[in-house]
């Protein structure tokens, strides 16, 4: 869980993972928060990396893979710190990693109402299609921060994790894409945000239409990452 | 008028170098987007050379490329300057990741010291 300012959300989606898999190791990414994130994380009984400086998602998830990895883990669930992405799709997403290195929890594929429309609306489908496209499999929401990693996943997310604007989902999925790592997804029902407010006003979704295709423009012009071998360590 | 070769093969050269820094993760999307943009304005100067000299004239240069090269210094300012203020917050990430590598240093060095003490107790 890569959290920046998390200290209202983190308790109760602890508490939640605690309750959903109670053995597994929970660790919260603190990206230099300047609340007690870090402080609430650890109270709640989960481990936590305390960044040394604000890198953002990006730098915050490949320090948490980083650490999976040398600690040995062959799975790692990523979501996000504000509560959005329910525990409850905890087997949903395990059960995928079965015939796939990645696996997104992901939105508009038959779970959950979503409000989301106009500017905002077409980047996400846009950036959906052309994913899809890209990868060779049907993609509904490529934003989503709700995935499940498996040993080579693991291991490429720990060399290679992207810090530029979208990076933290786009790229790395193109990323892992070209580096021969299979994805796919399984729907899923997002809640809202508990505390705190995203506004989403026309303006600021034209701006997120535009600095997407931006990103996407530059992904497209970057080589590929070596591939993972096949045989890669597994559990 | 005919177009002008050398600031259009200039801004050639300059996207297809960005591309390639691009291509080969050197170079981050901020900066390179900063450096298409001058290599698109250098390519469109060169293609419109009479456009060029008539916004010269209006904001009162002599000639074309005393405009060019006034901009052009301009940019440089700002792209030193903000050169400047990376530099300062990388300065600032270093000199905190010195501070925690003595801070993890001595807390490392006690806690070896207290399991030696502990093995010859």
């Amino acid at each position: 869980m890569p959290a920046y300012n998390e200290e209202e959300s983190l308790p109760g989606l602890i508490s939640e993972l605690n309750a959903v898999c109670p053995e597994t190791p929970l660790l919260v990414v603190d990206d230099h928060s300047d609340d007690r994130t870090a402080l609430v994380a650890r109270q709640a009984g989960a481990d936590v990396l305390k960044m040394p400086f604000n890198l953002g998602v990006g730098g915050a998830m490949r320090a948490g893979f980083k650490f999976a990895a040398e600690s040995g883990f062959d799975v790692v669930v990523q979501l996000d710190a504000d509560g959005q992405h329910p525990p409850s799709h905890l087997p949903d997403l395990l059960d995928g990693l079965i015939d796939s290195d990645v696996v997104i929890g992901a939105r508009f594929a038959g779970k959950g109402q979503y409000d989301v429309r106009g500017p905002r609306k077409w980047a996400m489908t846009f950036l959906a299609r052309v994913m899809s496209r890209l990868l060779g499999v049907r993609l509904t929401d490529v934003t989503s921060g709700f995935r499940a990693s498996g040993p080579r996943a693991v291991q490429f997310f720990a060399r290679e994790y992207p810090q530029e604007y979208l990076g933290d989902t786009i790229e790395s999925l193109v990323m892992a894409g070209r580096a021969g790592l299979t994805i796919k997804q399984v729907p899923v029902e997002m809640r809202e945000r508990e505390f705190g407010q995203p506004s989403q006003s026309p303006l600021r979704s034209a701006v997120y239409l535009a600095r997407a295709t931006v990103a996407l423009l530059f992904i497209l012009m970057r080589q590929s990452p070596d591939a993972i071998p096949n045989d890669s360590q597994t559990g | 008028m005919s177009v002008q070769i050398v600031p259009i093969l200039l801004g050639l050269a300059l996207l297809l170098i960005v591309f390639e820094l691009v291509r080969r993760g050197l170079m981050r999307e901020r900066h390179a987007v900063f450096w298409m943009l001058l290599g698109i304005a250098l390519i469109l100067v060169g293609s419109f050379p009479a456009a060029t000299q008539r916004v010269s004239s209006m904001l009162g240069f002599e000639l074309p490329s005393n405009l060019i090269f006034f901009v052009s210094i301009i940019v440089l300012f700002a792209l030193a300057l903000q050169t400047g203020v990376e530099i300062a917050k990388l300065e600032r990430h270093v000199r905190t990741l010195a501070e925690e590598v003595a801070i993890l240093r001595l807390a490392n060095e006690e806690r070896n010291a207290e399991n030696t003490q502990d093995d010859s107790s």
